[in-house]
């Protein structure tokens, strides 16, 4: 052999080993799409939602239409969940919602879902989502203005809960309706840059839902809403001095007065829409 | 195993033909390309001096048309003398202006391989004959001048992962910028995100060396790597070199060499500067996109390589949206002699640009027609720099040892302005006023002064008839830096937080001890070991960011005066040092028929970001263990010279740097490790250069075995030229023609989560004609005109494209310059023989 073809020889040995030696390997998990539904709380029937709240009141809820979205889900913990160690040495967290590491979010659904929170029935997202495949700890629920409009807006016509019924204890029977926009009334008026200043995007959002799953293609994502905590407190007399419809239904209000709302009722309902433990159940349903 | 020693005495003779006699009109042949002799490998264990001295027939063409040897060295010595001979040529003999055959005589002197590294000892000197010219028919002879010349010594080679490429007739394969030139290595692949000024990354052997980090750059003797750069510790933009000043490039993958310092973690890239050629030369370019370049040369008559001037004018409108850069360069080097055997050099170099970047695009709003190919998000991103060097270094022997000293300076100056993820990293903090997102913009700035120096002293002696030689060197440098890092509201220049604000001093002592040890005469052992010092000292002039529970800072304090015990300065110093050996080694077998055998070991250092510096913290590396094993091939063929290389390599890097979006800079990552295969080949003839190579690598994390994301596990790349006469001549003068190309192909490169970037194939072309003192050249880019993405990525932004804020990884991209075509016109004056 003479040394041109030898060396020739030798060069094509070494690349087809190193053609092996290069074959791709993983960085890590896949991406899939998946589809994603919301809906009310299971219960057994259908037809108006009546139950007894914390405060002795019977409601009877005629409508509940929330709309909702996007979603996240988030490989964070949620605040709730507690180690061994936790037991024995404490967590110190800081006050407001920036103590919440915002984690790494592994799957999204860009878009906004209305749906019956009184029915059952799950309602698909209009677009699906993306996710990895990696643990999900927690999920967020963030109620945002419209396509097209920035988040940082303080004022959208976005409803986030319409709700209409009846509410009755002992001889006081109330029927009442009103519509909860998550908009500047809820910002509180704490002083620029004194503790517990929110944005106007941090209200519209629902972070640390624990929801541990392991996502897998071709699985989908269930949020189901449980109205019923929405109205754990709420007092309907204080909706005494709350304008009327002509036929006596009172309205729900959320301007402010003063500080805040004195509206207890919405106040419960705005305080129900961001609890991130128990109004909402999310989870992951394989194949 | 090539062994290319002290021929440029011979080739600096012609090159310094200004002492050649002219009789009767007769102006000598001047030089035109040279070829070095190789040292006869059977010669090699005698490690003998020879002289030889050749009568060569130049033809009108300035061909060479007959050799003969006039005073025999050997037949070895000989063979090789005339084989070098042959290829080379020269601007033919004139006579009253016409071109005439001439005969003239080359002195040749083989020494064996120094001992010598021509890193820290470039240059050496010696007397030899100038050329005689004697013009055929009938023409007088030509009397011999003695003439007083400087050649350089060859750096004796750390293995097959060490290429040293001489520019050569390769100069011919389009090339923007003198970054472009380190795809003749093996292994390299070159992307920017930030546009005509950013500096490029730079992947080498499995590296995602970002701008140069893990690679040691250096410019003739002096460092280009920027330490305490807030946009990555080790930042080296090349952008200030010209590359037709370019005469060499020496890449060593890998740590081998002792001589190699901070940053040789994947490997070293050195420049050597030049002008090939005497005369004054303007070259005027335009083309696509309103680009426009000048270009300026001037090496004097009777001057060495070495001794150039050289400047650049360079503007442009860009291939898109917000691309327009324009910048401007001058170098000049002078070399001179000291004494009978020393010599000394001087390299200055200035530089300043100022460039607009498009950055980065989703690759889901460029698919929905939301954005376009070529378009950016943010048109506030950019960056300008500015970069001013002194070098000097002087050489010769001192009590038989020959000993180099050299001194470089350095100012440099530089600012950034990207946007990787649009309007994520503004969360509301408790201390703020309410705000929403006030956007990413990352503005980085930085202010250095460099000086150091390094010193080196070799000698050698004869055990077993075999020369044996040691190396003690020295390197000192130290760097004063200021680097700020501010986040910028969307669309303005109004910083709104500081995150990274330091005053550093950085010092770097090295030494080292490097042997060449012959213990038999097929065996080579080369190395030693390389101590350093890292000493940082770092004011961190807003040391707390975020505030206490206990603080009582003002509303919206950047850099807090209060902590849990009340109040503190806003500044803290650390200070720290540490010390690394460093041992590397290269065992070198052969050579048998042109065929020898290498392999080498080295560990490497990067410095410690100076951000990451604690008091007192011994933590100032990142160490690499690298080894490769390899084969060389030298061999000529005819008139053919081949090279041919294929080396197996391992390297594992500590602590790796990756380059992180959301903060904007490189941060640390764990332990990984390296292994593939990289295989070269070069051949050059009369007429053609052609060079090939391909690298295979496989990179993965050591604790998740995930392949490490951005670096390609596939590169290849084939550069060629012909060159040569045209059959057409005017006026009597035949035309040159020059017609080179690159091939570029890039595989898939791994992305975050699994997934996988687009592969890129590229192809360049370039032709020119040159009659006599005037070129014409035209250059396209990406000829295929495919629109490609040149950098690829995947983490998580959100530009507000989206109906929603987005959160989860998506596909970015970086858009590959569409095809683009250049003409040039280059006038060149001067550089011949004036008659007397």
């Amino acid at each position: 052999m003479n040394p041109l073809r030898r060396v020739a020889v030798a060069l094509a040995v070494v690349a087809g080993v190193g053609v092996g030696a290069a074959c791709v390997g993983s960085t890590g998990s896949p991406r899939f799409a998946f589809e994603a539904r919301a809906g009310g709380a299971p219960r057994e029937g259908s037809g108006p939602l009546r139950f007894t709240n914390e405060v002795g009141w019977d409601v009877t809820l005629e409508r509940a239409d929330v709309t909702l979205g996007p979603i996240y889900l988030n490989v964070v913990a949620p605040l709730g969940a507690q180690s061994l160690r936790e037991l024995f040495v404490k967590t110190a967290w800081a006050h407001g919602e920036s103590h919440l590491s915002s984690g790494r979010v592994v799957g999204e659904v860009l878009a906004q879902v209305r749906f019956d929170a009184l029915s059952p029935s799950l309602v698909p997202f209009p677009v699906v989502g993306a996710i990895t495949q990696e643990q999900v700890r927690t999920a967020e629920v963030w109620f945002y203005p419209e396509p097209g409009v920035s988040p940082d807006t303080t004022k959208i016509d976005t409803v986030a809960l319409d709700v209409a019924g009846a509410a009755r204890r002992g001889d006081r029977a109330v029927r009442f309706r009103g519509k909860l926009i998550l908009d500047d009334a809820w910002q509180r008026s704490a002083s620029s840059g004194s503790r517990g200043a929110q944005s106007i995007a941090e209200i519209r959002r629902v972070r640390g839902i624990a929801s541990s799953f392991y996502p897998r293609e071709g699985g989908h994502l269930e949020i189901t809403f449980d109205v019923k905590r929405l109205f754990r407190g709420a007092d309907f007399d204080n909706l005494a001095s709350n304008p009327s419809d002509k036929d006596g239904t009172k309205i729900l209000v959320q301007s402010k007065t003063g500080k805040f709302t004195t509206d207890q009722v919405m106040q419960n309902l705005y305080q129900g829409l961001r609890e991130a433990n128990g109004t909402y159940a999310v989870r992951w349903v394989d194949p | 195993m090539r062994l290319r020693f002290a021929l440029a005495l011979a080739l600096a003779a012609c090159l310094l033909a200004g002492s050649a006699a002219a009789q009767g009109g007769v102006v000598a042949p001047v030089v035109v390309h040279h070829h070095e002799a190789v040292y006869p490998p059977a010669a090699l264990a005698a490690r003998q001096d020879a002289n030889v001295v050749l009568v060569v027939t130049v033809d009108e063409r300035g061909h060479v048309a007959g050799v003969d040897v006039a005073e025999s060295g050997g037949k070895p010595f000989d063979d090789a003398a005339v084989a070098a001979m042959r290829l080379w040529t020269f601007e033919p003999a004139t006579r009253g202006g016409r071109p005439v055959a001439a005969r003239i005589r080359v002195p040749f002197h083989f020494a064996p391989p120094p001992p010598d590294d021509a890193v820290l000892a470039p240059a050496i000197a010696g007397r030899v004959a100038a050329p005689a010219a004697t013009p055929e028919p009938a023409a007088p002879e030509a009397e011999v001048a003695e003439v007083r010349v400087l050649g350089r010594s060859h750096v004796p080679s750390r293995g097959a992962g060490d290429y040293d490429v001489p520019v050569g007739k390769l100069a011919g394969v389009p090339r923007m910028d003198s970054a472009s030139l380190l795809r003749l290595a093996p292994g390299v692949l070159l992307t920017n995100e930030g546009g005509v000024g950013h500096p490029y990354q730079i992947f080498l052997r499995g590296f995602d060396a970002r701008e140069g980090q893990d690679i040691e750059f250096t410019l003739d003797g002096m460092p280009v790597n920027e330490v305490g750069n807030p946009h990555g510790n080790g930042v080296a933009d090349t952008h200030f070199v010209i590359p037709e000043l370019v005469t060499r490039l020496r890449v060593i993958e890998g740590p081998f060499a002792p001589q190699q310092g901070n940053f040789a973690v994947a490997g070293s890239a050195l420049y050597e500067l030049g002008l090939d050629r005497p005369g004054l030369s303007i070259q005027g370019r335009v083309g696509s996109f309103g680009t426009k370049r000048l270009l300026l040369l001037y090496r004097p008559a009777g001057q060495g390589e070495r001794t150039f001037g050289g400047a650049e004018l360079f503007s442009t409108d860009g291939f898109g949206e917000n691309r327009a850069a324009e910048r401007a360069t001058a170098m000049g080097g002078y070399e001179g002699t000291l004494g009978e055997t020393g010599s000394f050099r001087v390299v200055a170099t200035s530089y300043a640009t100022h460039y607009s970047q498009a950055g980065v695009l989703r690759r889901d709003d460029v698919d929905a027609g939301r954005k376009d190919f070529y378009g950016t998000y943010d048109t506030t991103q950019g960056g300008d720099s500015s970069r001013h060097t002194v070098a000097g270094t002087v050489q010769g022997k001192v009590g038989g040892a020959r000993a180099s000293q050299s001194v470089f300076l350095g100012f440099r100056d530089f600012r950034l302005r990207q946007n990787f993820t649009g309007f994520l990293e503004d969360p509301q903090r408790t201390w703020q006023s309410v705000h929403g997102q006030r956007g990413d913009l990352v503005d980085q700035r930085s202010e250095q002064i460099t000086f150091g120096g390094r010193g080196s002293a070799r000698d050698s002696l004869t055990i077993a008839g075999r020369e044996q030689s040691l190396e003690l060197a020295y390197f000192a440098r130290y760097d004063r830096v200021t680097g700020v890092q501010q986040r910028d509201r969307v669309g303005t220049n109004v910083p709104y937080r500081t995150e990274l604000d330091l005053e550093s001093g950085l010092a770097n002592l090295g030494v080292y001890a490097d042997a060449s040890l012959h213990p038999l005469p097929f065996v080579t052992l080369r190395g030693g070991v390389r101590g350093d010092l890292f000493h940082y000292r770092v004011t961190d002039r807003c040391a707390l960011t975020s505030q206490s529970s206990f603080g009582g800072d003002p509303v919206d304090t950047e850099c807090f005066r209060s902590d849990r015990l009340g109040y503190r300065s806003a500044d803290q110093t650390a200070a720290t040092s540490a010390t690394l050996l460093q041992p590397r080694a290269t065992v070198l077998l052969g050579s048998w028929a042109g065929m020898s055998l290498s392999a080498s070991y080295g560990k490497g250092a990067r410095s410690l970001d100076p951000q990451y510096v604690n008091q007192d913290l011994k933590t100032p590396f990142a160490e690499v263990d690298a080894m490769e094993a390899g084969v060389a091939y030298v061999r000529r063929f005819s008139r053919v010279d081949v090279q041919a290389k294929s080396v197996f390599f391992r390297t594992e890097v500590d602590k790796d740097l990756f380059f992180n979006q959301t903060e904007g800079r490189n941060t640390l990552a764990d332990g990984t490790t390296r292994t593939g295969w990289a295989g070269n080949a070069r051949a050059t003839g009369a007429f053609f250069d052609v060079a090939a190579n391909l690298t295979f690598v496989r990179a993965v994390f050591d604790d998740t075995r995930l392949v490490i994301p951005y670096a390609p596990s596939t590169v290849a790349r084939v550069d060629g030229v012909l060159f040569g006469e045209l059959p057409i001549a005017i006026r009597g003068r035949a035309l040159e023609g020059s017609l080179g190309s690159g091939l570029s192909y890039v595989g898939p490169r791994p992305l975050p989560l699994d997934e996988r970037s687009d592969a890129n194939v590229l192809l360049d072309l370039g032709a020119s004609v040159k009659w006599r003192q005037v070129a014409v050249g035209l250059v396209t880019t990406n000829l295929l005109g495919r629109r490609y993405r040149l950098g690829e990525y995947n983490y998580t932004s959100d530009f507000r494209s989206q109906p929603y804020p987005t959160q989860v990884a998506a596909r970015h991209f970086t858009a590959g310059e569409p095809r683009a075509v250049y003409a040039s016109l280059t006038l060149t004056f001067g550089g011949e023989e004036k008659p007397r």
